[in-house]
């Protein structure tokens, strides 16, 4: 065998150490519980809440790609959403009876739109400053938002599409029930998207461990390094943005089905995007598996707080006043948005790893005395 | 013995004509385009709406440019300042409507009316502009990626608290009675608001141009646009003139509001961050720091839009992503600014 | 009269993760031309801005008569009585000769404009084109303007770091009587790399090599000695 340098070496280990490792067991445990969850939970919002998580880690993990990974600061993520969200809708909608060759058409037309969309972003980016990209981006997002309301003939607008999904995805399709879980068609949907999301996710993962990933990382480190070490910086942050792109569109799909109803504003405004960025921040810009934990606590507080909104209601019936300030609660996660910037900027995964790495150095520099 | 500028540009020869030529040609295409497809009458009614959107827009936008000049700061909140204006404009003329003062319906009792709101509008801004700065700006020179991330949060909170106070509809707006009018030239006919609010513009520009250019103030924020260390060296406190150059923009932002929805009859919410979409469009056709670009960027955008919204209405928002788009191609730096 | 006019002790200052000034200690005396002289990288600019407030000291004490100013901003520090041109862009392109005038001036006064008359005898060329944007002056004139800036005020220690960048021969020669006339009323403190002109106005010196002072004493000793010269200047 050829001598292999310190490089490969390492390589090579961290791949046979790659089953072996505490955080592989507990992915797995992980992964077992989402699969078993519909049989112990019967409870519609539980799952719910579980399918919106999943769908938004995606979103946020192909987010970060661009962001934390890419250091390129786009503010129209949202788009690709709605983009993959509304050709599912728009197919099924003028076909009027689903069918299973409208998820290929659907995915195939939310792709080519999205890399379209992100081949003219992505050439933006180049050829400004970050500043002008991100404003660049936000504009085209807010245009993309308007015109999906404005054109009613294409979206359907404010009403948004209803659609139903195929065969065993249709929401009467049903079998017998399995170990106290019904057999049904959400049931089916939640195990697809449980398997795609489970996918993409890896892939993202395995996309940041790869060369291009690491390269990309060296970009955003130092790109004018970059490009003296020979790396066409430019091919790299374009390939960032249509791969991210293109699986945030794929994320949009699982949504509609999910939903099985778009509207402007459920998958294209800037809600939409602020959420991203507020979980991306939270969760660790740089670590996917931030998106893991940004998107959870996001969805599960949103879920929750109607709840919130019950108590508030049943404790001062008659002030208008708390009762708006209850239903804001977009406020209050504004204001933790600012905290976290401000205290935590490298989010909950990334100041957990700051502190593990403390803890692990053993010796300090040696300082240079000066007296 | 004098040398040309040292800030001569850099440009290959055949490029030369389109980065000289296309902003201008850009310019001037907006205004007379439109006539292939517009009636005479049609355009005049149009250039009116387009010149008073576009001059409200450049009360947005030079706050925001100045800003970013200056102080090397994104403020992607100074939309809140704006809707903030209008929904304090908005509960005051309600006050004076029930005092009855907004019915008095001669042009000058109403512009007097219109000059209490502006100077409410000034204030709300003003202070508004001023805690922002010192509580969170303040915290974030130099890094850009969080000035984004923090104004858009503190964007957001500005916004909710409004929906807590007025509640999140959209609300008609009470109008002193002599802009109701109209006069009439030539067959068109012109709305007196359109009219003061392109004075008010004017003037504003006219005012802040007066300033820079005039006085001693002008000299040191034209210096520190240009160059903060000198500045600071040669004795001048800069974090107070930040202070006060933040200030006065949010208070532009908020006039502009205030003239922004009486223009349009209603407000609503997200009113800000539609403004700021727009006076970013501006300030990017415009160029960063250039008081005059976000004027005529201003003028530009508003035009566009309204004759666009007439012929295409679905695109009117896209033409102007397209203008901004050509001018970052051919020109990055902006009508005026500096690269 | 032997007190210094301003004094650095064992001061540090880092940009980012460099350690430029490694404790570095100098006094100036006052009424005498300092200069500091080195190779690039030494530090001597940095020490310039330290001083000045622009990069704040990481440690060390710096005195102005005194008074410690090592903690304090750029505006309060040059508010104290010290001037300082820097090495580029120490004029502001966008306005007028005497809109810089005036920016320098601080609060306008008879007593300033007075100054400015002496100041015109001084570099005459900068009376003929007050009105012109100062950008479009010669590379010269510039300098004349930057240095003119620092005498707007009557400060008491002047900072000027390395004047005679990209000047012909002929202009610095020009220079160096200027600074000369300077020296009589102000304290001077000059970074250069041009050995000639640092000889020529300088009376002490100081020689400062990786962020720490290596050498020092009056210049008509230090143009004798080759050795040091080779060592720590780079000339033959």
């Amino acid at each position: 065998m050829t001598n292999l340098n310190p490089v490969q070496t390492e390589r090579l280990q961290e791949r046979r150490n790659r089953y072996n490792r505490p955080t592989f067991i507990i992915q797995l445990v992980f992964i077992a519980v989402l699969l078993t969850i519909p049989f112990f939970f019967s409870s519609f919002r539980l799952i719910d809440v579980v399918v919106k998580v999943m769908i938004f880690t995606v979103f946020v993990a192909s987010y970060d790609l661009l962001l934390g990974y890419g250091g390129l600061l786009s503010l129209g993520h949202s788009m690709f959403f709605g983009i993959g969200a509304y050709s599912l809708a728009l197919v099924i909608y003028h076909a009027k009876t689903p069918a299973w060759t409208h998820f290929l058409l659907a995915t195939g037309i939310s792709l080519a739109l999205s890399i379209s969309m992100a081949l003219v972003i992505a050439f933006f980016s180049l050829r400004v400053k970050a500043l002008f990209f991100a404003m660049m981006t936000l504009a085209l997002a807010e245009f993309a938002d308007i015109l999906a309301i404005q054109w009613y003939d294409l979206t359907k607008a404010e009403d948004g599409i209803s659609f139903g999904l195929p065969g065993i995805f249709n929401v009467s399709w049903s079998a017998k029930s399995i170990m106290g879980a019904e057999i049904n068609g959400r049931l089916m949907t939640y195990y697809f998207i449980l398997v795609v999301s489970v996918i993409l996710f890896i892939i993202m993962l395995r996309f940041i461990r790869s060369p291009v990933g690491r390269v990309l990382q060296a970009v955003r480190d130092n790109e004018p390094r970059a490009t003296a070490l020979g790396y066409k910086t430019f091919h790299y942050q374009i390939f960032a943005i249509v791969f991210g792109s293109s699986i945030a569109s794929l994320a949009g799909i699982l949504y509609a089905m999910w939903l099985r109803y778009v509207n402007p504003g459920s998958v294209l405004s800037t809600p939409i995007m602020l959420d991203v960025l507020l979980m991306v921040i939270i969760g660790g810009l740089g670590t996917l598996y931030g998106s893991i934990i940004g998107a959870s606590f996001i969805k599960i507080a949103e879920a929750w707080l109607p709840d919130l909104q019950k108590v508030a209601q049943e404790l001062l019936p008659n002030v208008v006043f708390a009762q708006r300030l209850a239903e804001r609660w977009i406020l209050y996660f504004g204001i933790l948005f600012i905290l976290v910037v401000f205290f935590f900027p490298r989010g909950f995964v990334g100041t957990a790893r700051d502190i593990i790495k403390s803890r692990k150095t053993v010796a300090k520099p040696v300082e240079v005395p000066h007296d | 013995m004098m040398l040309t500028s040292s800030h001569a540009g850099t440009a290959e020869p055949t490029a030369i004509d389109l980065r000289k030529w296309g902003g201008r040609i850009l310019s001037i295409g907006v205004w007379i385009l439109p006539l292939i497809w517009i009636d005479p009458t049609t355009y005049a009614t149009l250039t009116i709406a387009g010149l008073t959107m576009g001059v409200l827009l450049f009360l947005t936008a030079s706050g925001l440019t100045v800003i970013f000049g200056l102080m090397d700061v994104l403020n992607l909140a100074h939309g809140a300042f704006f809707a903030w204006g209008a929904y304090a404009g908005f509960s005051f003329l309600n006050i004076l409507s029930r005092k009855g003062w907004l019915d008095m319906a001669t042009l000058g009792q109403s512009m007097g009316n219109l000059a209490l709101v502006l100077l409410l509008a000034l204030l709300v801004g003003g202070v508004l502009g001023l805690l922002l700065e010192r509580v969170i700006i303040r915290k974030t020179y130099g890094n850009h990626l969080k000035q984004i991330l923090i104004t858009m949060g503190a964007a957001l909170v500005m916004n909710e608290i409004i929906k807590i106070f007025w509640g999140p509809n959209d609300e008609a707006l009470l109008v002193p009675a002599a802009f109701q009018d109209s006069w009439v030239f030539f067959n068109i006919l012109v709305t007196k608001f359109r009219g003061v609010a392109i004075l008010v513009g004017v003037l504003v520009y006219i005012g802040i141009q007066l300033v820079l250019q005039k006085t001693k103030l002008g000299i040191i924020v034209r210096a520190g646009v240009e160059n903060k260390e000198i500045v600071q060296v040669m004795g001048y406190n800069i974090q107070r003139i930040f202070s006060g150059v933040f200030a006065t923009g949010a208070a532009l932002a908020a006039v502009g509001g205030v003239m922004f929805s009486i223009f349009n009859g209603h407000i609503y919410p997200s009113m800000g961050d539609e403004n700021l979409i727009f006076a970013l469009i501006v300030v990017i056709i415009g160029g960063m720091g250039s008081v005059t670009g976000s004027f005529l960027g201003a003028l530009m955008v508003g035009l566009a839009f309204n004759y666009v919204a007439f012929l295409v209405p679905k695109l009117a928002l896209g033409v102007n992503i397209m203008i901004m788009a050509i001018i970052l191609l051919i020109r990055p730096r902006g009508l005026m600014g500096r690269s | 009269m032997n007190e210094p006019i301003l004094s650095l002790k064992d001061v540090h200052t880092h940009i980012l993760q460099h350690h430029i000034l490694q404790g570095i200690s100098f006094e100036v005396k006052p009424g005498r031309a300092t200069v500091l002289v080195g190779r690039n990288g030494a530090g001597k600019s940095t020490a310039l801005r330290t001083i000045i407030g622009l990069t704040p000291a990481t440690s060390g004490r710096i005195e102005l008569e005194g008074q410690a100013i090592q903690n304090r901003k750029p505006f309060d520090i040059a508010r104290l009585g010290i001037g300082y041109v820097p090495e580029d862009n120490a004029v502001l392109y966008t306005l007028t000769v005497e809109e810089n005038f005036r920016l320098a001036m601080f609060k306008e006064s008879q007593e300033g404009w007075k100054r400015l008359e002496s100041v015109f005898q001084l570099f005459p060329d900068l009376k003929k084109f007050l009105h012109s944007k100062a950008g479009l002056l010669s590379g010269g004139q510039k300098q004349m303007l930057a240095i003119a800036l620092a005498l707007v005020l009557d400060h008491r220690i002047v900072l000027i770091d390395e004047p005679s960048k990209g000047l012909a021969p002929v202009v610095v020669e020009h220079l160096g009587e200027s600074l000369n006339h300077i020296k009589q009323t102000t304290t001077v403190v000059l970074v250069e790399q041009n050995f000639y002109l640092a000889s020529k106005v300088g009376q002490d010196y100081f020689i400062l090599d990786d962020g720490k002072v290596v050498h020092q004493g009056l210049m008509e000793n230090l143009v004798e000695n080759q050795e040091l010269k080779q060592k720590y200047l780079g000339i033959a």
